[in-house]
Order: structure tokens, then C-alpha cells, then sequence
């Protein structure tokens, strides 16, 4: 699991932390039932304060991707395997735009239209 | 890890199964052809164990027989089978050793087995069997040199790991503080077959110790061992940081690897068997691989330190790690070339 932290980026640690775990499930190496290192191990291996994780790991439980269980630690749920389907259908739908030679702005606008924020 | 990045396997050179199986097998036939055709010289029953005060084990004249070519053939059978299954690149130096354990092996059974028979010829009563400590020593030492002869005769081993390919260091921005953690398990089925194993030698072991009555009692340690040293090879933690490397075990976190990233001369991927490679599973040492934590066959971390030691880990998705853990190394090196000319300037002038 590769957690990347820019401490100059001026975007929260947690926030990276937990942008950090997404990637991962969403790249498919963090799968369901893989447990997350313990909160403690994270940030003596970051340098950052038990805390910060341990609010990136809350953020992630409310997200649904993971389960945070005493004893059990942080769980990646069944919610991991869709993000993985996800970026596949991104693939897919990236290498079509390339084929057919639609410009990424276009393909983004197109999404933006059809997912308006 | 997929099928496609499994090295094909390469077929061993016909000289090693010929050391590793024709000649053991030869030996063990050699060793029971004499002791067939010294069958008629020998007293009933015949000493089949010494102690220190001479022969305290007696069995029928055929026993030695059934020994040898019971323990010709099984060993043999062993070893050509572990030959089989150490896949990947060959011959490795493992290959080799085991190729020539194998007919050292079947040389020093077949040999003392044959002389304890032989120093029995003529007699009436096979408990004035003379000692066989000399014949045991020259056994010993004619076997281990018949053994280093082998080695020399046999093809030169490859070098494990040759399919290693150097690791793409990720883009780090300045000041950039990323970790990559992850674990790695000795498979459960593996685990299963290594326990079973246990059961037996535990097994045997009390069963040594009830047969006599206790006396063999430090025996127990041997399963204990191993029961520790297996708890403590199956499940370890990979960490890279901006300090390096750190590989662990769980649950105890001893023994421990660490490898910072100022030592390290070259970060690569590779492919390992865990046979072929390192002899076998868990905490090991092979000549010319250096240290490996071997949990499984597949992708692993390779590390050359800048004293030339290497180190292997295996464990999934080796190539993000070893990428981090390039990058760590390269910036690293950078501050090492870089720091004399600025911290010590003032003192050098």
C-alpha cells in the first residue's frame, strides 16, 4: 500500500492519507479484506502525529471503503472492488475517446455534463 | 502475481541427474551386491548398532540389507524429488548442492552400512564385532571428497536472479514524505504442509522419548525449534520509507531486516523460486543470493547494498516498493554527493 504525503501540497495530511488509500483500492491493490497497517505503525513510518491516521482512517470508515473494528484493525470492505470496476470502465471509456480521437477536454466536458458537481 | 512472469522452466543438465540419481543408486547397488556375497560368512544374528562399550543392537543377517537399499532408494527418491521441484533457472548452486548431497549421501550409508558388515565376516558371535569407528571416519571423509570431486566435475551453476530488472524510481516532489507498506505471508497451504511436517518430527521425537524412558529427552528440543523458527518465518512486514527499508516479522517484530536507503547501491524486482533460489521457505541464506525473506514464488524486492550484500524480499506488488525505495535511494545518494560540498566547505578551506 503506497501512501504518498506532500507536506508542502497545503492539503491536509489526513486528506492525502485517505486520497492515498482510495488510489490504492481503486488501482485494486488494496482488496476487500486486506487490513490497513495499525494507525500507530502509519505514522511512525510517516512522521506524523497517531491522530492524523487515525482521522484519515475515520474519514475512510464513513466513506464506507473500510471497516474499523477494535482488535481487528481497519478492514478494506467490498466497497474497494467497485472502485477497481470503476477505473476500468475509465480505461475502457479513455481508450475509446483515443480510437475515435475525441480530445480529453471534450471527453471531460462530456462527463461534466453528465455528472454536473 | 500471473503466470506469464514465471520464468520458463529450464530443464536440468543430464550430468546432474546422473550424479544426483545414477551414481547414488550405483553406490547403493554396489554396497548390496557385497553384502549379498558376503551373506554366507556371517554369524545369526548380526550387530547392527555400536554403542560405547561395542555392539548393542542385534538383527537378522538380511537387515543391513534391507537398510541399505531401502535407504539407497528413499534418499535417492528424496533428493531427485526435491531436484524436480526446485523450478526456475538451472542449475543454481542449490541444484548443485543438492546434487551432491545426494551421492555423498548414498556413498557414506552405503559405505559404513557395508563395512559394519563387512568386519563381521567369520565370526561366530556377532558381539565380538570389532569397532567400526575407522571405517565410520573414512566413510565420512572418502564420501566428502568423492562429493567435492562431483562439484568440480559438474557444470558451472547459473547465477539466481539474472531476471532481475531495475526498478523505475517514482517522481518525488521535494520534501515529500510517502511510505509503502505491506504484508507478506507464507501461503496457507504451504503453512499446512510445514505444520504437518512438524506433527511428524514432534511425533517421533516423543516417541524417541517414551521408547527411552526419557533418556532422550533433549530430542524434544528439535521440534521446538522448529516450531519457532516457523512462527517467526511466516508472516513479516515490508516497510519503505524516506529512511529505507524495513522488513519484519510478525508477530514478535524479531528478527528484523533493516537496510537504510543511504547503504543502498541498486534497488531491482525479480523473480524467485523459493527452491531454486533459496533452498526453501521463511528466513534464508543461499550462496550467491545473499539474505531473503522467502514466503512464496514470484515478484520480490531485490536490494544490493553499496558492500556488494544483496538482499530479497518477496512480496506482492514488489514493483511499487522497490520504486519508492529507488527513489528514497537516489535522492539519498544525491545528499551523499552533494552534503561534503556544502556542510564542510568552510572547514576544508
Amino acid at each position: 500500500m503506497l501512501i504518498r504525503i506532500d507536506p508542502g501540497s497545503g492539503v491536509a495530511i489526513f486528506d492525502q492519507i485517505a486520497a492515498s488509500v482510495r488510489a490504492d483500492a481503486s488501482r485494486g491493490t488494496l482488496r476487500p479484506g486486506d487490513r490497513l497497517p495499525a494507525a500507530r505503525e502509519l505514522a511512525e513510518a510517516l512522521e506524523v502525529n497517531v491522530h492524523t491516521v487515525l482521522r484519515a482512517y475515520q474519514q475512510l470508515r464513513d466513506e464506507g471503503l473500510i471497516d474499523l473494528r477494535r482488535g481487528r484493525g481497519a478492514v478494506v470492505t467490498d466497497a474497494a472492488a467497485r472502485g477497481s470496476e470503476l477505473l476500468d470502465a475509465v480505461r475502457a471509456l479513455v481508450a475509446d475517446a483515443r480510437r475515435t480521437g475525441v480530445p480529453p477536454q471534450t471527453l471531460l466536458t462530456l462527463i461534466r455534463e453528465e455528472y454536473p458537481a | 502475481m500471473t503466470a506469464s512472469d514465471r520464468p520458463p522452466r529450464a530443464r536440468l543438465p543430464l550430468s546432474y541427474w546422473v550424479v544426483a540419481v545414477g551414481l547414488p543408486l550405483i553406490a547403493g547397488a554396489v554396497a548390496v551386491a557385497l553384502q549379498l556375497a558376503w551373506l554366507p560368512q556371517l554369524p545369526d544374528p548380526i550387530a547392527i548398532h555400536w554403542g560405547p562399550d561395542g555392539p548393542d543392537g542385534f538383527g537378522a543377517p538380511w537387515s543391513s540389507l534391507a537398510l541399505t537399499a531401502g535407504l539407497a532408494g528413499g534418499l535417492t527418491a528424496m533428493f531427485a524429488a526435491f531436484l524436480a521441484t526446485a523450478r526456475g533457472a538451472a542449475p543454481t548452486v542449490t541444484h548443485k548442492l543438492l546434487a551432491v548431497l545426494s551421492f555423498v549421501t548414498a556413498l557414506f550409508v552405503g559405505g559404513t552400512v557395508t563395512a559394519s558388515v563387512a568386519v563381521q565376516r567369520g565370526l561366530d558371535d556377532a558381539r565380538d564385532a570389532p569397532g567400526i569407528d575407522g571405517w565410520l571416519g573414512l566413510a565420512l571423509i572418502g564420501s566428502v571428497l568423492v562429493g567435492v570431486a562431483a562439484w568440480f566435475v559438474l557444470p558451472k551453476a547459473v547465477r539466481p536472479g539474472t531476471d532481475a530488472t531495475p526498478a523505475r524510481p517514482l517522481t518525488l516532489v521535494p520534501g515529500e514524505r510517502s511510505v509503502w507498506i505491506a504484508t507478506t505471508r507464507v501461503p496457507t497451504g504451504a503453512l499446512a504442509a510445514i505444520l504437518g511436517g512438524l506433527g511428524v518430527v514432534l511425533a517421533a521425537a516423543v516417541f524417541a522419548i517414551a521408547i527411552s524412558d526419557g533418556a532422550l529427552w533433549p530430542i524434544a528440543i528439535a521440534p521446538l525449534l522448529l516450531l519457532a523458527l516457523a512462527s517467526i518465518a511466516t508472516v513479516w512486514r515490508v516497510r519503505v520509507d524516506a529512511t529505507g527499508l524495513l522488513v519484519r516479522s510478525l508477530p514478535f517484530g524479531w528478527p528484523r531486516v533493516r537496510i537504510r536507503s543511504a547503504d543502498i547501491d541498486r534497488v531491482q524486482t525479480a523473480h524467485i523460486e523459493p527452491l531454486a533460489d533459496f533452498g526453501g521457505w521463511g528466513w534464508r541464506w543461499a550462496p550467491g543470493n545473499g539474505f531473503g525473506v522467502v514466503t512464496r514464488g514470484g515478484e520480490a524486492i531485490e536490494v544490493r547494498r553499496r558492500d556488494g550484500r544483496r538482499f530479497v524480499v518477496t512480496v506482492d506488488d514488489a514493483e511499487t516498493g522497490a520504486a519508492l525505495l529507488a527513489a528514497y535511494t537516489a535522492s539519498a545518494t544525491e545528499i551523499r554527493e552533494r552534503g561534503p560540498q556544502t556542510g564542510s566547505a568552510r572547514g576544508n578551506g
